[in-house]
């Protein structure tokens, strides 16, 4: 897909999400937006060997949303893809739906339950080491969030496939520089994080994480890197909210709805108002 | 005073993690998809497995939360994962990785735990296995061993593998002697040892260890000519609840006796099933303190009263 397209379904997934979450009533919409256009260049880019006609399909990538709260935006492009039935967005977080606000297993094309922040990566660890171990042909793509970065089950696992040299993990962190309630550098400092994840035995690669051309090219590079011996994490530098400006870079909006006025400047500001 | 000591009790000596070890090697040779993980931890048996499987097992450091995680992520990729520990640090450290990477998407990873009870009771409350039961049965999906001899452990290995499910399996630091012989006398998950048939007796419920502690109160009661059941619980979860009413309908009074805190006992499971008031219940446990100072396990059963005389004594007040 070129990248006039990608950016328009990247526009279409917020979008979606926008919808969704005002009719729900709930949703982080801003940290959905930091990552929706990697998720745009990974699941349209031609970056993910996925089916989803076969959701279970052996041979697949494996991708796990460590950033579980952020699901609204893998929800939309599952649903756009036909993982299951588009009415089932409608429903998010109603009661007996398919799609509670962190993602289960349960959901086609939903590898890993996520949610609880630093489980991501040790799971997407264990596919990588299966992978090598057994020599398959698959990769796994972890998306984390660099608030999460701060829990010490990512630092153990980053340490575990360091030293097992999983060639086949990558590791996307949402550099978006915000936690729930303040900047990640106000709280626990992250920064060098690419230093930090190089002295783990990691290879490491810094890309803008909503420049469609750099993120293609990152990520492309890595369906042929299965001969390295590093894994590698592709820091990706990007705006909390990205696409609505009263939420771009603001601490105070992590899982808050937008109200009254802010909803039609937020409509306006992706494109126009929602016409079923 | 010390009245009874474990040597005492047992007399062929089996090692847990032998056992243990010997049942997985069985399974590994047959099943290339088994991997052990362990948070550099080892027994004899893990280096005799390593001797023919050095490939599949790994030792991930300490890193317990890693370690589930990671035995999470092979069992989507198609492994059974057995992950070995202390059952005081991988339960509480790995615990929620335990919950959501395991129990939640019901994968085949048994954890094979050391340091059930008060098995490191002298090592202070890091280290006492008294509080994984409570805190465990309260998740789906995962079924928790407690065997008491040999045999239960093989079996319990055996079953957990069979059942490609989460699975928690407690095991004893000390030489344990032989209780069964066949898997049709254990495969209920409860296990009655009855001297002589006799219509409403009462029942010593034990797990673990404290089994060996209730077939000796039976055989001291037996003296005194009171007849009563002793049933070993091995399987706490999911518990044959049929089978526990049946042999619940009738009888006057039970007893628990267990090296665990009170709050989510065994005991508390009993308590559930018995119908009505007319069965006189009694737990014998750890209360709901931390045990600090060196709590050898003898030392421990005098001063809670779980010895076989204190069992005896109890079951005579309820006779």
């Amino acid at each position: 897909m070129d990248i006039i397209l990608l950016k328009e379904k990247s526009l279409k997934i917020r979008r979606r999400v926008l919808k969704v979450a005002l009719s729900a009533g709930k949703g982080h919409i801003p940290p959905c937006y930091s990552w929706a256009d990697i998720a745009t260049v990974l699941f349209y880019g031609n970056i993910l060997k996925i089916s989803p006609n076969k959701p279970d399909w052996k041979d697949r990538d494996r991708f796990v949303l460590s950033k579980g709260h952020a699901a609204l935006t893998l929800y939309s492009i599952l649903s756009d893809l036909e993982y299951f039935a588009a009415d089932e967005l409608d429903k998010f977080v109603t009661g007996g739906a398919l799609l509670p606000g962190h993602p289960d297993a349960e959901i086609p094309g939903v590898d890993v339950c996520t949610g609880s922040l630093g489980h991501g990566l040790g799971v997407a660890s264990g596919m990588a080491f299966t992978s090598k171990k057994d020599n398959l042909s698959w990769n796994t793509y972890a998306v984390l969030g660099d608030g999460e970065c701060q829990e010490g089950s990512v630092w153990e696992a980053i340490m575990f496939a360091g030293h097992h040299e999983l060639g086949k993990l990558i590791a996307i962190v949402d550099r978006n520089k915000f936690g729930a309630t303040d900047a990640t550098e106000n709280t626990v400092r992250l920064d060098p994080l690419d230093d930090k994840f190089k002295a783990f035995g990691w290879d490491v690669e810094e890309v803008d994480g909503h420049n469609f051309d750099s993120l293609t090219s990152v990520l492309s590079k890595t369906k042929t890197r299965t001969h390295k011996n590093k894994p590698l994490c592709i820091i990706a530098n990007t705006i909390k909210g990205k696409g609505i400006d009263f939420m771009e870079n603001s601490q105070y909006w992590h899982h808050q709805m937008p109200k009254d006025e802010q909803i039609d400047i937020a409509w306006d500001q992706l494109g126009g108002k929602w016409i079923d | 005073m010390i009245e009874l000591t474990l040597d005492k009790l047992t007399t062929q000596k089996f090692d847990p993690r032998d056992t243990t070890f010997d049942a997985i090697a069985v399974i590994m040779k047959k099943d290339a998809n088994v991997f052990i993980l362990t948070n550099d931890f080892n027994a004899f048996g893990l280096d005799e497995i390593r001797k023919f499987a050095k490939d599949r097992v790994v030792n991930v450091g300490l890193t317990e939360q890693n370690m589930v995680g990671v035995a999470a992520g092979m069992a989507l990729s198609g492994k059974t994962v057995f992950v070995f520990g202390i059952a005081a640090h991988l339960a509480f450290r790995g615990l929620e990785q335990i919950k959501l990477d395991v129990c939640v998407q019901n994968l085949p990873v048994i954890f094979v735990v050391v340091g059930a009870g008060l098995a490191y009771g002298p090592d202070g409350p890091t280290h006492q296995g008294v509080e994984d039961i409570s805190v465990l049965r309260s998740l789906p999906n995962i079924s928790i061993y407690n065997p008491a001899d040999y045999y239960s452990i093989d079996f319990s290995i055996r079953n957990a593998y069979e059942s490609q499910t989460p699975s928690y399996v407690r095991l004893d630091k000390e030489v344990l002697s032989q209780l069964y012989d066949n898997d049709n006398d254990i495969k209920n998950g409860l296990i009655i040892h009855q001297e002589t048939k006799v219509n409403n007796q009462g029942i010593i419920f034990a797990t673990g260890i404290t089994v060996w502690l209730a077939l000796k109160a039976q055989e001291f009661l037996k003296a005194q000519n009171v007849d009563c059941l002793v049933v070993d619980i091995y399987k706490i979860k999911p518990l044959n609840t049929n089978l526990l009413k049946e042999i619940l309908s009738d009888t006057p009074w039970a007893v628990v006796v267990e090296e665990a805190i009170d709050c989510g006992c065994l005991g508390e499971l009993i308590a559930k099933h018995i119908d009505g008031g007319s069965t006189k219940l009694s737990l014998m446990n750890l209360g709901d303190k931390f045990l600090l100072g060196s709590s050898n396990r003898e030392w421990v059963w005098n001063k809670y009263g779980l010895n076989p005389s204190d069992i005896v004594k109890k079951v005579l007040t309820l006779n």
